[in-house]
């Protein structure tokens, strides 16, 4: 940072920070702390008046089943997306980083799905697991497993997070793909040196040597998982069947939009907020260990 | 092309912390002075102080007798050559150069005009459409210049323009700078903290330390009669030796080591009676020390490193019994190890003598 | 690879081969799938191998659009996606990079906080605070507008933090020396910091150009007037058509055309793509 102003001028600073500040302020932050107050008043049966109740949508949100099944439903998923999308980003990134051959070419074809939206992707794979037409399930029915994404609870959050997790991959590639060209090329032939064949080399130099990476995909994904797949989930399933893939994202939405449930869609939102901020900050703590590292 | 002054220049920065000390200079027209000192001595400051890169907390500088305190870097009429040069990297060389007289609306035939002849007085005359990035140091440090001579300001500041530069290139450009500086006659502030190049190319060098001016001469007043002993072992190439002494009982010699314990006296060419018994320092540059003069005191010294440098041979030595070092320069080659013990004499005339508590020559 | 061992290269592209598949397989589909006709699309399984009404397919949804969903044309749609990506991608750019030279190059009060402020926005995803921004966009009468689509989405940490980094690592003799050259803070702006965050502003491009294309939640609560519909709200209209199962093979007519523009940018920038990706992580 400059030691001393290398421009002096009093209003100018402000008019350029004005437009980004206006829009936070209006559109981020006044909105977080409404959402903040308005999660603790209740608003009467014509949202005429409304008095301050403290907690209590906060106890009720955690009392009810629907929240707390939705709360399973967001841990389950999210883990799934971050597990399937990071082993099968990881297995693709050390093969392409093996070929010297048409490594190019596979990055190039890998990576294009960054670009498909979450709720195309979604659409996409619906069709594929659709149990009346779609190719997936009817390999599936001939392996002797009736799926049914429409009706069974199981096979809808399968769905889901195979749908999540198929998009997130080339993003981890690149990722995956930049930390293995980071690591000298000396330490893995000293390794070789070692007497160390290539699946024990990848155990013991490589992976731990990806481990900041990892780490780094592994909060990224996570909040991926949790905030920008609402439209993944909410243009096939909708959250069903009976509310079986409806994530916290999805039931903020629904009490709110559909519900008209004020307090408690803002008491949901603010513990949203607070776990993203968790993230967030387990995100930059990480950054700023790469820096010093 | 002006008279610079500062009077009474002080810096000191919010957090406290004085970098410069009250400067006192007077530059003249057409005047090439160095600010020469250690990194961290302040000559950069006072250089970015002039330019209005930072402030005046004390003091003024002014330009052509006009206060300039408080005026923009851009209104001062004055160019700049930066250590890395600070060219516009998406910018040609020819934009580069002109983009000062640009924003000043110059007129594009006289802009046009004055690219052109920098550009054949640097030899870049071929390079005008290239980036900065397809050049070479020297060619960058060409256009760095040629960007300060389009402007035809009134006073050239330049802050350690050739560091960047490998050593063959940096006498080469040493030598381009001080020819073009004549050419042009132009008033120079050079900011360096190598002493061969404030020595080679200064009109007048301030020493400086601490936010201090030490001394402000010409270079062989400077290397001839040091105000300090910090100057004497800043200035020449090795610096003076300084020595530890006290004046004898008669006055007429320098006792050396600390409280003249290693007990060898140094006759000194004028006596100083009086002042016995008080604690200075002897200094002799490397060069004025005689191997087995004809006549003369002489001390035995015991070589620990020789390095020859063609013309001539460096000679580390130490004094016996105090463990002080002295530094000889011999012309010619001497082979190394010839003789572990030399016969050093003092030559009278070219003795310097410091005060030890405050570091300031003594007058004769 | 450190040694030679043939197998190990083919297992590699065996692997790699399998994951293009994987990757490529549902859009395969999907593409089969739009070239059909309505009936073709009820046997179990669906056709593998492109039909015949490529044209026919893509004509109607183009022009005249799926009946079942209203029916508006989705060349309308696809128009409007382009105006609110390219608003959100250029309205994010363009604030946050004056605010990032506000914040590096000047010293002023509150610059601090301001700085906090803009990286709180980071924590707050639309989707958390979706009922009070809806609210405070309705009260601000921008409900069914370009703005409403746009504006809201526009504040950007990662952009502005990207350009604090890039300002960061420019040499402050370069300020200096266009102080020296008479230049002030606009003309330094847009002389010297403009030019040279050319390629940063591109990759940054590519990556909000994908993101604004991709918005589904927001459009969907802040415009109801059919004229305004995205190609994603319009996905969502053909999805949640009452009581039947889609119409696949126009469904999946206007998935392709939702997909296209993305896709193309990231292949034929991928560079920059790579690069924005990249940056805006640091």
């Amino acid at each position: 940072m400059h030691q001393s102003s290398p421009f002096n001028h009093r209003l100018l600073p402000y008019l350029l920070v004005l437009p980004q500040i206006a829009v936070t302020l209006a559109f981020f932050i006044w909105p977080a702390l409404n959402a903040v107050w308005l999660s603790t008043r209740q608003e009467d049966a014509f949202g005429l008046s409304s008095e301050f109740v403290g907690l209590e949508h906060y106890i009720a949100i955690f009392h009810d089943g629907t929240y707390t099944r939705a709360l399973v439903n967001t841990a389950v998923f999210s883990t799934g997306v971050t597990v399937v999308s990071l082993a099968l980003a990881l297995l693709l990134a050390v093969m392409a980083d093996r070929v010297v051959r048409g490594a190019m070419v596979y990055k190039t074809l890998l990576i294009w799905p960054y670009a498909v939206a979450p709720a195309v992707a979604g659409v996409i794979w619906w069709l594929a697991f659709n149990p009346s037409i779609g190719v997936v399930a009817y390999f599936i029915n001939i392996l002797g497993y009736d799926w049914n994404h429409l009706i069974k609870a199981r096979d809808a959050m399968m769905l889901v997070i195979f749908a999540a997790a198929w998009k997130q991959i080339s993003y981890n590639f690149l990722f995956f793909l930049a930390g293995l060209q980071a690591i000298p090329r000396s330490l893995i032939e000293a390794a070789a040196l070692d007497g160390a064949s290539p699946f024990r080399r990848f155990w013991t130099v490589i992976f731990p040597l990806l481990s900041p990476t990892t780490f780094f995909l592994l909060v990224v994904n996570i909040i991926y998982a949790f905030f920008d797949t609402f439209a993944l989930i909410h243009a096939t399933t909708a959250g069903g069947p009976a509310g079986s893939t409806e994530t916290l994202v999805l039931k903020v939405f629904m009490d709110g939009f559909v519900g008209l449930d004020l307090g408690g869609s803002s008491a949901q939102s603010v513990v949203l907020m607070v776990m993203v901020m968790a993230l967030t900050v387990v995100q930059f703590r990480f950054v700023e260990r790469k820096v010093q590292y | 092309m002006a008279t610079v002054d500062f009077i009474g220049v002080e810096k000191t920065y919010p957090n406290g912390h004085k970098a410069i000390h009250g400067i006192n200079l007077n530059i003249t027209d057409g005047e090439f002075v160095v600010l020469v000192g250690p990194s961290g001595c302040g000559k950069s400051t006072l250089l970015r102080m002039l330019a209005g890169l930072e402030t005046v907390t004390g003091g003024e500088i002014r330009i052509d007798g006009k206060v300039v305190n408080r005026l923009e870097p851009a209104d001062r009429d004055i160019a700049m050559v930066f250590q890395n040069y600070a060219l516009y990297p998406h910018m040609s060389v020819r934009e580069n150069m002109a983009y000062g007289l640009r924003n000043r609306k110059t007129p594009v035939d006289v802009i046009e005009k004055r690219v052109a002849e920098a550009a054949k007085v640097l030899g870049l005359e071929g390079m005008l459409d290239r980036k900065p990035k397809q050049l070479s140091g020297g060619q960058r440090q060409r256009v760095a210049m040629g960007r300060a001579i389009v402007r035809e300001p009134k006073a050239f500041l330049f802050d350690e323009p050739l560091s960047n530069l490998d050593a063959k290139l940096r006498v080469q450009m040493r030598v381009e700078i001080r020819r073009l500086q004549r050419e042009l006659n132009t008033t120079a502030i050079y900011v360096t903290h190598d002493q061969v190049e404030a020595m080679t190319m200064a009109d007048r060098l301030v020493v400086m330390r601490d936010g201090v001016a030490q001394q402000i001469g010409r270079p062989l007043d400077v290397y001839a009669k040091p105000r300090t002993t910090y100057v004497a072992a800043f200035i020449g190439s090795p610096g003076m030796n300084l020595l530890e002494g006290v004046i004898s009982a008669d006055g007429s010699a320098v006792v050396l080591g600390k409280n003249g314990a290693m007990g060898r006296s140094i006759a000194l060419p004028v006596a100083r009676p009086g002042e016995t018994g008080r604690p200075v320092v002897l200094g002799i540059r490397p060069e004025h020390l005689l191997i087995n003069p004809q006549q003369g005191d002489t001390v035995e010294v015991r070589s620990v490193l020789t390095e020859p440098l063609g013309a001539d041979t460096i000679k580390y030595t130490l004094l016996p019994g105090c463990g002080q070092s002295l530094t000889v320069r011999l012309p010619g080659t001497h082979p190394s190890g010839d003789t572990d013990v030399l016969a050093v004499g003092f030559d009278p005339a070219h003795l310097h003598l410091f005060d030890e508590a405050t570091g300031l020559r003594l007058e004769d | 690879m450190v040694e030679n061992r043939p197998w190990l290269t083919v297992i590699a592209h065996v692997v790699l081969l399998l994951g293009l598949l994987i990757t490529a397989f549902p859009v395969w589909l999907t593409f089969v799938a739009s070239t059909h006709e309505g009936t073709a699309l009820t046997q179990f399984p669906m056709p593998l191998w492109p039909g015949s009404h490529f044209l026919d397919n893509y004509g109607t949804i183009l022009f005249s659009g799926a009946k079942a969903a209203g029916g508006q044309p989705v060349l309308l749609m696809l128009g409007n996606s382009l105006i609110v990506a390219l608003g959100i991608a250029v309205g994010k750019i363009a604030i946050s990079i004056i605010a990032a030279y506000a914040i590096v190059y000047f010293r002023f009060p509150l610059r601090q906080t301001f700085f906090w402020m803009i990286f709180m926005t980071l924590m707050l995803p639309v989707e958390v605070r979706i009922m009070p921004t809806f609210e405070i966009t309705a009260n601000l009468g921008l409900l069914n507008s370009y703005s409403g689509l746009i504006v809201p989405l526009i504040a950007s940490a990662t952009a502005t933090f990207l350009f604090r980094q890039f300002f960061l690592t420019i040499p402050v003799e370069l300020v200096e020396a266009a102080r020296l050259d008479g230049a002030g803070p606009i003309r330094f702006f847009r002389d010297v910091l403009l030019p040279l965050s050319r390629t940063n502003i591109a990759a940054l491009f590519v990556i909000l150009f994908i993101y604004g294309w991709n918005q589904y939640l927001w459009p969907l609560v802040v415009s109801t007037d059919p004229s305004l519909t995205t190609i994603m709200t319009g996905i969502n209209a053909l999805v949640r058509v009452p009581d039947s199962e889609p119409q696949w093979h126009l469904l999946m007519a206007m998935s392709m055309l939702a997909m296209l523009p993305p896709i193309l940018v990231v292949v034929v920038m991928q560079k920059l793509f790579v690069r924005g990706l990249v940056e805006t992580e640091k």
